[in-house]
């Protein structure tokens, strides 16, 4: 104990006297869009109507309807809602995004994939330089198919562990998943395949990352770049397919989305074969010949949704407002907090960001926010890495994932499973697969007494 | 770089590899699925219940049959009937809904597969009234119950205590602070009518509604099924119906928060149902369905805090004394939702033409007469009788149990593609009669009110 403790001090000496509020965080997570009541299952669902324009309010309500909506196959007295399929992996945002909340992976190979995907590529790029889709099955492997139409095949997870030893002796199991497929329906996957599981993140405060101007998140990288200190975050480069150009990536496991609004419409196409103005192709690779007959039917409308209502799914998690950080001035997770910047966590998971001006929803603007990301790649090592290029992402690229909320992931959706695939099961488990970039800080982490640890924990649990 | 690797005899391999990837870096294997294994067997369910609680019994029963997949097909009543009669009945094995006019109609047509239940722990009816069909055709899966969403500040803010009852919010104090889904708009809102004019009989529920609508404003929140008006505090109370409110915000008196709700004494617990496809591809798998959303287990997860549904079993409410709604308690209305179903259409129209329509001229009327009343101002019988005036609908109890007043108003089935059928110029010229008597009533009740 003695030893050790000696240890840790020499270890954190210097940075007891850091400033304690040089990344300080106080005040509303979310500037205005952001909500103090934060212990409840509904915390991600809650919306800031008194700042949002009352002429508004029907149309966040027809993209809260929309979000929750389990879309229904076309032919449909219904045509607002149609437009299903022919393939897709799940029939409804909330499907995959609980309670506005984060998917997890299967816990056995038996189990189906019910808030997860799998993403497919082969080496390559398209003519936008993001992913090339595999041949046969697309992007993303979608498993079930409307009537008629033969679902693509069944991904699986098969899980491994490891354990691993803190300074202190306490044992952590890791997991980490293997992905299987099974039931192919148009022959077996490409040779050279590439593939990456995703468990859905939370859906709230993604207006309000949209509106940090893109310059501040260059002087982010550029300021790590000219630290030299190991951490050195790149933006992502996409296409913007509503403006037809490229744009840096904000949304997304590998920011390979640059917008809301785009990102709603690929999960639309991707997850449930639903047509919109920027992605008006329905999701059938050629070598499904029944499914794009289907789509081609007489009758059939595409874009399927509208761009009023893709407009209003937009407007509807603009409004979503993020939880507030709770117990700040609790002791431990004070003492947490200021491990948290000592160890250089928020060198990446930048708990401050300022909002600039956003036309769109000028209330947006000028916000000053706590969303504990830099929404910027880093290498994480090649124990999480995918080996999935996406755009300017390389297979060990990740984007800083946003903190805001976590702590509130077993309330909402009664799990704590993070990163990418959702192989960890609570966030130390997380912070033990960081590697790249991120290894001085889980080091640092490794390292800790027990009582820095569960000070560290007590902090992220109250963001 | 991923490898596919044949995982019948590679399993082994493909596991060593992939654990490699700690250590080699970038090796990523993706295994194959045994050679001969069997597509997984599948059952397919319509529904049109939304996503958290599809997912819960989705999930569930996938873990009690575990080579077994539950595929979800979604469709509302009317887009579901019209599926299910041109061929959907072939493609489904389970119709789980709440939708009892599908149900009866798809047993009348044949389409429907005689359950095979233990029907021993399963209440056939709500206060006498049938819940689940007598022939067992198909059987009520849960309880949908009608009241009052209130917001206790705003109430507390009028001076008036809690609502317990309808005509509580007939109070003037509710003067714009009520809203009412409107039944031609909102889906349940026509089960939500029913609740008050059975609860209280023809007359004194549309006495009641008429009272309560001059609290209204019929705005969008009464063309919506959504209850944030009450919750942010912009109204005070809404009729509504329980699962939109969390089960910890339906108790007796909530000390907190900002949405509550009540069951009124007399109010409808209305069921939905779940039946088997007589041409059901997987119809073995249809019958584990159904019996397991049946079960005790699976019924349990009605209560889950994003699901709040009232379960069927009579032994959950047992073990959950806290629950603030009895439905299989003693003295609760005998709800007939087949009563509901014959004269929907025209309670819908009948609201839309006395009270929504007219709603701008009769609301002056109202404020002088509760001005009046609380004045005490003039003969107590005038006043009763301009009160009578306001709140006599066109359609007393005897016309409107006519069959062919019913069903000159009845919803039509629809087809996709095609336009709305026009309405008759039968119920056209009865609607045109309607409004002249409400205009003729609300000029009358403001000569009287002059004379005051």
């Amino acid at each position: 104990m003695g030893k050790n403790m000696s240890r840790r001090f020499i270890y954190f000496l210097p940075l007891i006297f850091l400033p304690i509020f040089a990344h300080g965080n106080d005040g509303p997570a979310g500037g205005d869009f952001s909500t103090a009541a934060g212990a409840e299952r509904e915390a991600f669902q809650h919306i800031v109507w008194e700042k949002t324009a009352q002429n508004l309010w029907d149309k966040v309500r027809t993209g809260r309807s929309l979000t929750r909506q389990t879309w229904v196959i076309s032919p449909s007295l219904e045509t607002n809602i149609a437009g299903l399929g022919p393939t897709y992996n799940r029939p409804s945002c909330i499907s995959c995004h609980p309670a506005n909340g984060r998917g997890q992976p299967p816990a056995t190979p038996d189990e189906a994939m019910h808030s997860m995907l799998v993403r497919l590529s082969i080496p390559g790029t398209d003519a936008h330089g993001g992913p090339k889709h595999e041949p046969h099955y697309g992007d993303q492997l979608n498993e079930f198919g409307v009537p008629g139409v033969p679902g693509e095949g069944e991904a699986f997870l098969q899980w491994q562990t490891r354990s691993e030893r803190l300074a202190d002796g306490k044992e952590v199991e890791l997991r980490w998943p293997t992905i299987g497929f099974r039931h192919l329906a148009f022959g077996p996957l490409h040779d050279k395949l590439l593939t990456s599981a995703r468990v859905a993140p939370p859906i709230f405060g993604l207006g309000l990352l949209e509106a940090v101007p893109e310059a501040d998140i260059v002087a982010i990288a550029q300021a790590q770049k000219a630290a030299n200190n190991g951490i050195a975050g790149i933006p992502n480069q996409v296409w913007d397919a509503g403006r037809k150009r490229q744009a840096l990536g904000r949304f997304g496991w590998k920011a390979n989305q640059p917008t809301t609004r785009q990102q709603i419409a690929g999960a639309l196409a991707g997850d449930m074969g639903v047509t919109s103005d920027i992605m008006p192709e329905p999701n059938c690779p050629p070598a499904q010949t029944a499914c794009a007959a289907v789509k081609a039917k007489v009758g059939e409308r595409h874009p399927e949704i509208t761009t009023a209502d893709l407009d209003a799914m937009t407007l509807y998690h603009f409004v979503l407002a993020v939880p507030d950080a709770r117990q700040q001035d609790d002791p431990g997770v004070r003492a947490g907090k200021t491990l948290f910047n000592a160890i250089g966590c928020a060198t990446c998971h930048q708990p401050t960001l300022k909002t600039g001006a956003f036309p769109r929803l000028p209330a947006l603007a000028n916000q000053t926010i706590h969303p504990y990301t830099d929404l910027l790649l880093h290498d994480m090592g090649p124990e999480l890495a995918d080996g999935r290029p996406d755009y300017r992402a390389n297979g060990q690229q990740w984007r800083t994932p946003p903190l805001w909320g976590i702590g509130l992931t077993q309330k909402v959706n009664g799990h704590s499973n993070f990163l990418h695939d959702g192989r960890a099961r609570n966030a130390l488990e997380a912070i033990l697969w960081h590697g790249g970039e991120g290894k001085n800080a889980r080091e640092a982490v490794r390292n800790m007494s027990a009582e820095e640890r569960e000070a560290l924990l007590a902090f992220l649990d109250a963001l | 770089m991923t490898r596919l690797i044949n995982h019948k005899r590679r399993r082994l391999a493909a596991l060593l590899l992939a654990g490699a990837t700690s250590t080699l870096g970038m090796v990523h294997v993706a295994l194959a699925a045994p050679e001969g294994e069997s597509a997984p067997k599948r059952v397919v369910v319509l529904t049109s219940y939304p996503e958290e609680l599809v997912s819960r019994f989705q999930k569930a029963f996938e873990q009690a049959h575990p080579d077994t997949r539950v595929e979800i097909l979604w469709r509302h009543a009317a887009d579901a009937l019209a599926y299910l009669r041109r061929g959907g009945i072939n493609e489904i094995d389970v119709y789980w809904t709440p939708a009892p006019r599908n149900f009866a109609t798809l047993k009348a047509e044949g389409k429907l597969a005689k359950l095979t239940l233990d029907t021993s722990a399963l209440p056939p009816e709500v206060a006498g009234y049938p819940i689940s069909d007598p022939d067992g055709y198909y059987a009520a899966f849960e309880l949908a119950g009608y009241g009052i969403a209130y917001n206790p500040e705003a109430v507390q803010k009028l001076g008036l205590p809690p609502p317990r009852d309808w005509h509580d919010l007939a109070h003037p104090a509710y003067r714009g602070q009520v809203q009412i889904p409107i039944p031609g708009r909102v889906g349940f809102a026509p089960v939500m009518a029913e609740a008050v004019l059975q609860g209280r009989g023809w007359a004194q529920g549309w006495a009641d509604f008429a009272a309560i609508a001059a609290n209204v404003e019929f705005g969008s929140g009464d063309r919506s099924p959504d209850t944030d008006d009450v919750s942010i505090g912009r109204k005070a109370a809404r009729l509504s119906i329980d699962f939109f409110i969390p089960p910890a915000r339906r108790a007796a008196n909530p000390a907190t928060g900002e949405l509550a709700f009540v069951y009124p004494p007399k109010t409808a617990f209305n069921p939905s149902h779940v039946g088997i496809s007589a041409t059901a591809p997987h119809p073995e798998l249809a019958h584990a369905f159904v019996d397991f959303v049946l079960s005790a287990p699976a019924q349990a997860l009605l209560l889950e805090p994003d699901v709040r549904r009232l379960p069927i079993r009579k032994e959950i409410y047992a073990a959950h004394p806290e629950l603030s709604a009895q439905p299989f308690g003693p003295g609760n209305l005998a709800y007939n939702d087949t009563l509901r179903r014959d004269r929907q259409g025209l309670v819908a129209a009948l609201f839309d033409i006395a009270l929504v329509k007219p709603h701008a001229e009769a609301l002056p009327l109202w404020n002088a007469l509760d001005l009046a009343d609380k004045e005490s101002r003039g003969d107590p019988a005038l006043r009763r009788e301009i009160r009578t005036l306001l709140t006599t609908l066109p359609v007393d109890d005897q016309a409107q149990q006519d069959e062919t007043l019913r069903q000159l108003f009845a919803f039509r089935d629809l087809t996709p593609g095609q336009p709305e059928p026009q309405p008759s110029a039968a119920r056209l010229a009865v609607e045109a009669h309607w409004r002249d008597e409400v205009k003729a009533r609300l000029t009358k009740a403001g000569q009287l009110l002059k004379q005051l």
